[in-house]
């Protein structure tokens, strides 16, 4: 029989059974294992593995389940459970963290054969995981919109501003913004999407154009409002979406920057 | 002679009961955290755990120190610890008797560890470096398992007993772990209660599990059971008034029941 291996060796072999895609019975095939787990009247080796793999496997898979609940709605159980276990097979979890198990799945996802039963599953869950990620970024005083007035309506080449911590911008198929609703939406063009949080909430919501060419530039920080000023192109429009920025708590002041194409 | 105070009866704060708990008031006199839930950078978690500060007691309860892994320790997961721990001064900090990967992975787990004496020395070491890393000691809970190696050649609790003494840390005694290991092992939980060293235990766990059968399962998912109960009444008569929790982390009830298992622990306690 075999010598009880080291303490390297012992969790080595047991993850190796533990996370085996196969299964631990298929991981272990014809090895006698009497050497390294004690089996009782009970339950067998593998058994007592098996408890563990499922353990792992479960818990992961509804770590996953929460952070990417429209995900799994959308492909339903069967596809996800199958999902899951060819992501873990790739991304097996590193961070101490179970926050961070979801980081690599929204790429993972785009290049998974799902991806061409569901449409835009991808961007869906790239959708998702913004929204897991503003849940608890750095919280930031925002703008209101008197602060804008006194300060920046008094000295627009000075006065400058940054989007919040707890913000994203992506760009996405258009038909996401239904599908995380849970309606139905056939594949479109792509357009840009602001992920934030206020206060404690988090809320998407779509962009215009030049509202994502300012956001994207506040993005980087230290934008002056004369700056924002020539990326709108005309005063009552920068001023309502000052406003609505300013009602969505979405930017902050900060020192000014030199911008990039001046 | 304890070294950290008898903070009376508390359950473990989930998110569930955020409104509730900063709604106030409870009658639980403190409230245990999963440390790893509030690593965060900001948001409603680090707010409502300071808000909870404010009226009780708090302490930090982590998942993935890995004290027992052969992989190096962290040093970024010991540096958020401490910081957490800086901004939210606990009664103290404790994680488990356990590994939760190897090879650079985690399985959010905690896995099992031979009892021997090449583990304990590796322990042993690794708690001295979190303790001077940290700049306190810290509190070790021993977990629920499903298998026995074949290479241990200590009993669970004189492992236990012995990493606390060498290392000079706390216990943190989990007295439904305990039975659901000697179920699922074969051994007498009293002689596993009997044998940890009364002054070292700095807390105890209840919580409720799921027999599968073959073997319970250590889910935090009911109340705890009448064995459970029984043990708590033989363990605070051997180790006196220590802090009691109640953990509750699958099918969470509402605040009120939660409250009334906590309720209910300090009756037992009274009463032995
Ligand atoms: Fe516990």
């Amino acid at each position: 029989m075999q010598r009880f291996p080291d303490l390297r060796g012992v969790q080595s072999l047991f993850w190796r059974l533990v996370a085996a895609p196969e299964g631990v019975a298929a991981a272990v095939g014809s090895e006698d294992l009497s050497y390294l787990i004690r089996p009782d009247a009970r339950l067998g080796a593998v058994e007592r593995l098996d408890i563990y793999a499922d353990m792992y496997f479960y818990r992961l898979r509804d770590c996953l389940a929460e952070d990417f609940p429209k995900l799994a709605a959308r492909v339903g159980a069967a596809h996800f459970h199958n999902l899951v276990t060819d992501y873990l097979l790739a991304h097996p979890p590193r961070h101490f963290s179970l926050r961070e198990l979801g980081r690599a799945l929204p790429d993972f996802t785009g290049s998974h054969a799902l991806e061409r039963s569901f449409p835009a599953l991808a961007d869906l869950a790239r959708l998702e995981w913004a929204r897991v990620e503003v849940f608890d970024d750095a919280d930031a005083a925002p703008l209101c919109w008197q602060r804008l007035l006194e300060g920046g309506a008094a000295a627009p080449e000075s006065f400058a501003a940054t989007l919040i911590p707890s913000a994203r911008l992506l760009r996405l198929d258009a038909s996401v913004l239904a599908l995380w609703r849970g309606d139905p939406a056939e594949p479109g063009e792509r357009i840009g999407v602001r992920v934030w949080r206020k206060g404690f909430a988090v809320h998407h919501r779509s962009l215009a154009t030049d509202e994502e060419r300012c956001l994207r530039e506040l993005a980087a920080g230290g934008v002056t409002l004369a700056r924002l000023g020539e990326l709108v192109g005309n005063a009552p429009r920068l001023a309502a979406l000052l406003d609505l920025w300013a009602r969505d708590g979405l930017i902050a002041e900060s020192e000014a920057r030199d911008t990039p194409d001046r | 002679m304890n070294s950290v105070p008898d903070l009376g009866h508390g359950v473990g704060l989930r998110r569930e009961h955020f409104g509730r708990v900063l709604e106030g008031p409870t009658r639980v006199d403190w409230f245990e955290v999963i440390s790893e839930n509030f690593m965060g950078k900001g948001g409603r978690p680090l707010h409502v755990l300071e808000r909870v500060r404010r009226d009780y007691p708090v302490a930090l309860h982590g998942v993935s120190l890995s004290i027992g892994s052969t992989d190096p320790l962290d040093r970024d997961y010991l540096d958020r610890l401490r910081e957490l721990a800086d901004r939210v001064e606990p009664a103290w900090v404790s994680d488990h008797l356990c590994w939760t990967g190897v090879g650079g992975h985690n399985a959010h787990d905690l896995l099992p560890l031979p009892y021997t004496e090449e583990a304990l020395e590796h322990v042993v070491a690794r708690v001295e470096a979190v303790q001077e890393h940290l700049g306190r000691r810290i509190a070790l809970e021993n977990v629920s398992t499903y298998l026995h190696f074949a290479g241990s050649t200590l009993p669970e609790w004189e492992f236990l007993a012995e990493v606390a003494h060498r290392a000079d840390c706390g216990i943190l005694l989990d007295v439904n772990n305990v039975y659901v290991s000697a179920v699922n092992h074969g051994f007498d939980p009293e002689k596993y209660l009997a044998a940890v060293p009364a002054d070292r235990v700095w807390q105890v766990h209840l919580a409720g599990h799921t027999d599968c059968g073959s073997h319970l399962l250590d889910t935090h998912s009911r109340r705890v059971c009448d064995e459970v109960w029984g043990l708590y009444r033989f363990a605070t008569r051997r180790i006196g008034a220590v802090a009691s929790l109640i953990e509750w982390d699958e099918e969470i009830p509402d605040w009120d029941t939660l409250e009334a298992e906590s309720l209910r622990a300090r009756a037992v306690r009274q009463e032995a």
